[in-house]
């Protein structure tokens, strides 16, 4: 694991706390692996990966009569991805990738958790609710929710944003969206 | 020759006048801004805009379609450059670099060098289309099943260069690519495969739900992940400074030179598309290049080689549409419904019996081309300015946005499951730093790849020698042998120097 870098320990030995400037972007300076680590489980991912496949298409003919059958493409992938995985496993014994991977922590992870789950909610809902209330409310959890910006520019994005794409895409261009609850 | 130019000087004079200037205009703008709207990538445009067409006289009717159709191949590279979010195939290659460029500050010279180059190359691809399109046509005449398979092939293997640092991660993300293709039905015993019960995945997988997915919403991921609570890229102030440099139209100008010949050489192909001639261009530049380690973070020329080849395709395009009748992507299909539409039957007679209209077609496309870098070069700093809104603002805009795309393309609840499954694999392949463009690469081209070896084996009676036996397709995986070759030993040869280096 990296050390905290020797800039922030004083002529003491003692760490002391740089003052933050908030205007600054701010890396985040949570958990991290090596990427050794990282590699490895990468390789053994997609080892599992091309095993999965191999079992999920088993049933699916190797060769037709004319040639390749529906299973031929699908099992040489999975023999491929078992093959690259294995390898890309193995050379984190034999030469190790160097480096480290950052991982997401603090407030970083938990607004990427935050902007998957209201996705996941925006799309079970949109088919009901229709394309602009479900959108209002996208906005209106990023804005307000994950980001916390309570002004009234993320008040007029969250509601105006949403009608405006439903002219230009639904009225002008006549893309077909769910018109749910509201519409025009 | 002289016939050649007296017939396009017809088709000029029949296409400049103020009006047809005006639907060329208009045509372009629209494109662009149509284009530009992710999930729409130039086939979806068209097919949206197509009926605004119909109550035009042909020539119009014609000029407004040209204009269209490289507005929208522009306005598909604009959003790959501000947001990472190719609007076709084509343009995957594009937001490797462009979006690069766009983080350091300079999206305004890379839009302006992808107009330039599209420009260019746009030109010398119709240029090819007057004067060659005869002899280009007995070429795609030549391109059997086995020469597909054996150019798909080699197209897989130019992947293997896109792999930055790990060869392994670029091989393993392809394959990856390739197997996400596979679901759905088998092309040629209609078997279902890896569709686990699901009707909707019959059909397969769309490529703009990976492309959305994989890109744009993994890029948002990323971004929301690090904290950052004002705009997200520096944009200049100085309006020079949101143009392309001098230096940088002098580093893209091999770029320009060879997308233009391969672009259109490529695309007279008829099934090997503006993807293809894209990424094809992209790894001659970069194996060719004297700072080749600069690609896939800002270079230029990353930017001009697939966006010249894009454009040149269409020009190549035309050849086998024109002369043949035979349509080679989505987007020359429908050019040809429009072409029947406006009175005109593609085929080998085109050139003789309905002379008049198809030199118009040509030189609409001489005048959209011109009209697209004059409209869209000045409008590279405004559209680069849309990066100054703070990034707070600006990526739930871009969630809403993406939702459209998806739900689009067949109004389906299933596909924006789909969407948010793979923002999340591309997000997890962000934080192992497994390459994405490989993927979707491998995406597009693996179904490609799989007929063409299906109608081989056919042919052959289920012999694969049939690739061999064949002079074309043999070259081809040759290349292709060759060039994984010198990638792989090539990157052995460079850790061997090192460490010999570092030995003494």
């Amino acid at each position: 694991m990296p050390e905290i870098p020797s800039s922030e320990r004083g002529p003491d030995g003692v760490v002391h706390d740089a003052p933050i400037d908030v205007a600054e972007e701010v890396e985040p300076r949570g958990p991290q692996v090596s990427a050794r680590f990282g590699d490895l489980i990468t390789g053994l991912l997609f080892v599992a990966l091309g095993a999965f496949t191999l079992l999920a298409g088993r049933d699916l003919a190797f060769r037709a009569e004319f040639g390749a059958g529906p299973g031929f493409l699908p099992r040489i992938l999975a023999i491929l991805l078992i093959g690259t995985g294995g390898a890309l496993a193995a050379k984190q014994f034999v030469k190790p990738t160097q480096g480290v991977m950052a991982l997401p922590s603090g407030r970083g992870a938990v607004k990427v958790v935050a902007t998957i789950a209201m996705m996941v909610v925006a799309v079970v809902v949109i088919e009901d609710l229709g394309f602009i209330l479900t959108a209002v409310l996208l906005l209106a959890v990023a804005l307000f929710g994950v980001e916390r910006k309570v002004t009234v520019t993320s008040g007029l994005i969250a509601v105006l944003l949403p009608l405006a794409f439903w002219t230009l895409f639904a009225v002008l261009l006549g893309v077909r969206l769910p018109a749910g609850l509201v519409s025009f | 020759m002289l016939d050649t130019l007296n017939n396009l000087g017809g088709g000029f004079a029949a296409a400049l006048s103020l009006t047809n200037l005006f639907y060329a205009f208009l045509g372009v703008l629209v494109g662009t801004l149509v284009g530009v709207l992710p999930g729409l990538g130039p086939s979806a445009t068209l097919s949206i805009l197509l009926p605004l067409t119909f109550s035009l006289p042909p020539a119009a009717s014609l000029i407004l379609f040209a204009g269209i159709y490289y507005g929208a191949k522009y306005g598909g590279s604009t959003t790959a450059i501000l947001l990472n979010i190719p609007g076709e195939s084509a343009s995957v290659m594009t937001t490797l670099d462009g979006y690069a460029l766009a983080k350091q500050g300079r999206a305004g010279p890379a839009l302006g060098i992808a107009a330039i180059s599209s420009f260019v190359a746009g030109t010398i691809g119709v240029i090819g289309l007057t004067f060659l399109a005869p002899v280009m046509a007995n070429v795609a005449i030549q391109f059997g099943p086995p020469e597909f398979f054996g150019l798909m092939i080699f197209g897989l293997t130019t992947i293997v260069l896109l792999g930055g640092s790990s060869v392994l991660k670029g091989i393993i993300s392809a394959a990856f690519g390739l197997l996400l293709a596979t679901v759905g039905s088998d092309i040629v015993s209609g078997t279902s495969r890896f569709t686990f019960g699901q009707l909707e995945l019959l059909d397969g997988i769309d490529f703009v739900l990976v492309a959305i997915g994989v890109f744009a919403i993994a890029e948002v991921l990323v971004n929301v992940q690090r904290r950052t609570t004002h705009k997200l890229f520096e944009v200049p102030r100085k309006l020079r400074e949101l143009l392309p440099t001098w230096d940088d139209i002098k580093r893209s100008r091999f770029a320009m030179a060879q997308s233009s010949v391969l672009g259109f050489g490529i695309g007279v192909l008829p099934g090997a598309g503006a993807t293809v001639a894209s990424f094809i261009s992209y790894g001659v530049e970069k194996r060719f290049s004297k700072r080749p380690e600069k690609f896939g973070h800002g270079a230029i020329e990353g930017v001009a080689a697939p966006e010249g080849a894009n454009n040149s395709e269409t020009g190549g395009a035309m050849v086998p549409l024109l002369t043949l009748g035979i349509p080679g992507s989505a987007a020359t299909a429908i050019m040809l419904a429009a072409l029947i539409i406006y009175g005109l039957q593609p085929g080998p007679q085109l050139f003789t019996e309905q002379s008049d209209l198809v030199w118009t077609i040509i030189a609409s496309m001489y005048i959209g081309n011109v009209i697209c870098v004059l409209l869209n070069l000045p409008l590279a700093p405004l559209f680069a300015s849309v990066l100054r809104i703070p990034y707070t603002y600006l990526y739930p805009g871009i969630l809403v946005v993406c939702l459209i795309g998806a739900y689009s393309l067949s109004n389906s609840g299933f596909d924006l499951y789909l969407l948010v499954i793979f923002s999340v694999i591309g997000y997890a392949m962000r934080l192992l730093d497994i390459p994405a463009a490989p993927l979707l690469l491998a995406f597009v081209l693996g179904p490609l790849a799989e007929r063409a070896l299906a109608q081989s084996m056919i042919i052959s009676g289920g012999s694969l020698s049939i690739l061999v036996e064949r002079p074309i397709s043999l070259v081809f995986l040759v290349l292709a042998a060759l060039l994984l070759l010198s990638t792989v030993f090539g990157r052995g040869n460079a850790f061997r120097k090192k460490v010999l280096e570092e030995d003494e």
